[in-house]
């Protein structure tokens, strides 16, 4: 029984073998847990971005809306920034004789403009909820994402420039990288999951020579990492034998998010679960606070300090004078 | 019976510790919760001008001795913040100080300086701002005298990292994104070239994060109270200027006072060194942001691709959080308001008015 099972498998991989030659080397990712306030703060600094660039954005691109009575117009997309799953990936290589890094970090969902523009029509059908927030990982239709990609590619400018070192990762042009989100049968899209860019986007650095294959994978995803991005960084490491870990923070379900910031016992409050989650509350809680307090007032203040101020720093330096800062509280 | 014992001596230890020695309570957290419970969000801030006036003696002067029984403990919070975190008083009002930045750095009385220093303030210094001879030193070495301030976030980004290899197990060590073999780079590199903007990415982030997640009363790694992030990057920049000597003499005393003819006073338009270890953290942290500023004007912008380019920019993210951290952050106007409104206010929405993350605009 056993044998006559191994049989059409192995007849199968064979055929995969020979369409996919990839295949031959492959690589394995693993996906485990997170924990700790460093897995924490690295998200919580990337998410900063985000939302730091989004707000020079609406400065940009919306000034009229900073005015009273569309307090629900920043509120949507404050939903909308913090709800992001944030993945940040590093990838390692070895290069004459020595192991460099190339750290890529992407935020689900469309390109801000998209998200903004969204937000106008709901706050102008007076629909925004004062409750709608959360994640933008699938989207209900994959119209307009081709505009999407490439209005996502022009809001580089709102971050911080990439460096060989970092990445922000925008989404992709389909023949970029034939890495593809998989339908999983939720009905949803998955094209612009974070996880999903970050594999497009190294696929297509190895293809184009930016770095080679066969590295190691070390990556940090703020919520559970969805099945067609499991598809898609496995795909990434048989392509190109990369082997690694993705480590996932774990969101508590809605009966056990109470438990999960205290009130367990010691033994269990050890396990690499409810360590997850608490780091998962704690980056939720703290991207929150962030993104409502950048975004949610819809108030153009003092730029935002700290992650945010990574041009104005550089220009600074650059000038050999700093930026004028947010005077300390009386 | 053994459990009642150590339910015993839980209660008893608190009382016997000092100041330095208490972790894991957050006496300002705690504080701050009876306060907004009693007076509710809209009425419970406290403006640094009251906070100070109440703890220091003269809170315009950088070297200002403390109160001894500020007027707030006469106020109903304060026992109950002792009944909450079942604290002496004393111990209490020392880690509030102290995470307050009112406290001095003078060798033996306020501070056992830890050896390798090789001078007595550099080691008070150092020592308070619980970071390891041989980073202090190394670090220095790399990055030179010219960009010291910017060596000083380096250096408590990799205690920090230390401190969190040392009390995490191996195997948890990937999962909790902790990378010790970016101490090993670090500590190897020989000039500011090599030290890689990866690494000085992942430290400056455990630094920002440590300034805007302050947890007050969280240990270090020798399990000593840790000082605020904001005070231990100045109180290792002024050791390293310690560390250079004075041209026109020491501005302290042989006896940790200050030089009265040459030590600074803190004043905006005193660019002099203060007498370091004599002055309050709040003085020095005060000291380090105008000092960063004056070596960022006083050396030629680095190259692009250099050590020194990519030292410049992850430092640079650190300091606009720095320069807020002087503030005596209590409670976020919008926050309050939205406490106020709940009503009710739980453990968890006090602990989240506390957060300084919440606080990097300016209270009531």
């Amino acid at each position: 029984m056993t044998s006559m099972m191994r049989r059409p498998r192995a007849f199968l991989s064979a055929l995969a073998l020979a369409a996919m030659p990839w295949l031959a080397s492959a690589g394995i990712i693993e996906i485990e847990k997170a924990q700790g306030t460093t897995v924490v703060a690295l998200l919580q600094g990337e998410g900063q971005m985000h939302v730091d660039a989004m707000e020079a954005m609406l400065l940009r691109n919306y000034p009229t809306m900073y005015k009273p009575g569309t307090r629900q117009f920043f509120k949507y997309i404050g939903g909308r920034m913090h709800g992001a799953t944030l993945a940040h990936i590093d990838y390692s290589y070895e290069m004459n004789g020595s192991t460099h890094v190339r750290s890529y970090y992407a935020r689900s969902g469309r390109s801000m403009g998209m998200i903004a523009d969204l937000a106008y029509a709901k706050w102008r059908r007076g629909e925004a909820s004062a409750t709608e927030s959360g994640d933008t990982d699938a989207s209900s239709a994959d119209s307009g994402v081709i505009d999407d990609v490439t209005r996502d590619a022009g809001e580089a400018i709102f971050y911080s420039p990439d460096t060989p070192a970092k990445v922000r990762v925008a989404a992709l042009p389909d023949d970029a990288s034939t890495i593809e989100s998989v339908n999983i049968g939720d009905g949803k899209s998955h094209a612009t999951d974070a996880e999903i860019k970050i594999a497009r986007r190294i696929d297509a650095d190895i293809q184009t020579g930016v770095v080679p294959g066969q590295g190691k994978l070390t990556g940090y995803v703020s919520k559970t990492v969805c099945e067609s991005c499991r598809n898609a960084l496995n795909e990434l490491a048989m392509r190109h034998d990369i082997n690694g870990t993705v480590y996932q923070l774990i969101e508590p379900g809605p009966a056990r998010q109470g438990t999960a910031t205290g009130g367990e016992g010691l033994a269990e409050a050890n396990t690499p679960l409810r360590l997850s989650q608490k780091a998962s509350v704690d980056l939720k809680s703290l991207r929150s606070q962030y993104a409502t307090k950048t975004l949610g007032r819809g108030i153009p203040g003092e730029p935002a300090p700290g992650f945010s101020d990574v041009r104005a720093i550089e220009r600074a330096e650059a000038s050999a004078t700093l930026p004028e800062l947010a005077e300390a509280c009386e | 019976m053994r459990m009642h014992c150590f339910v015993a001596l839980l209660a008893i230890v608190p009382g016997t510790l000092s100041a330095n020695q208490l972790t894991g309570t957050d006496v300002l957290a705690q504080w701050q919760r009876h306060r907004i419970e009693r007076l509710g969000g809209g009425q419970a801030s406290l403006s640094r001008r009251d906070i100070l006036g109440q703890l220091l003696v003269q809170p315009s002067s950088a070297y200002s001795a403390s109160i001894d029984q500020p007027v707030f403990t006469n106020e109903v919070d304060w026992p109950a913040t002792l009944a909450s975190t079942r604290l002496d008083s004393d111990v209490a009002l020392d880690a509030l100080r102290r995470d307050l930045g009112v406290t001095r750095a003078r060798p033996r009385r306020d501070i056992t300086p830890a050896p390798g220093f090789r001078d007595d303030f550099v080691a008070a210094s150092a020592t308070k701002a619980g970071v390891d001879a041989d980073i202090f030193w190394h670090v220095l070495d790399v990055t030179g005298y010219r960009h010291s301030t910017k060596a000083a976030i380096y250096a408590v980004g990799l205690q920090i990292l230390r401190a969190q290899v040392a009390a995490t197990p191996p195997e948890q060590w990937t999962s909790s994104g902790i990378d010790p073999t970016v101490v090993t780079r670090v500590m190897r590199a020989q000039h500011s070239d090599q030290l890689t903007a990866y690494d000085l990415d992942y430290l400056s982030t455990l630094v920002q994060y440590r300034l805007i997640h302050r947890r007050d009363g969280e240990a270090v790694g020798d399990g000593q109270r840790s000082l605020p992030a904001a005070y231990r990057v100045a109180r290792i920049a002024a050791a390293y200027r310690d560390t250079q000597g004075y041209v026109g003499g020491p501005p302290c005393t042989r006896d940790a006072a200050p030089n009265v003819a040459v030590a600074g006073t803190g004043q905006p338009d005193d660019e002099r060194p203060l007498c370091f270890v004599a002055a309050t953290d709040r003085a020095v942290h005060a000291w380090y942001v105008a000092e960063y500023r004056r070596q960022a004007t006083a050396v030629s912008p680095p190259h692009r691709d250099t050590g020194l380019h990519r030292l410049a920019v992850a430092a640079g993210l650190v300091l606009a959080l720095i320069d807020l951290a002087g503030a005596v952050e209590f409670v976020e106007a919008s926050l309050a308001d939205d406490l106020a409104t709940a009503e009710a206010i739980g453990p968890t929405e006090a602990d989240a008015a506390s957060e300084p993350a919440n606080l990097l605009s300016c209270p009531l």
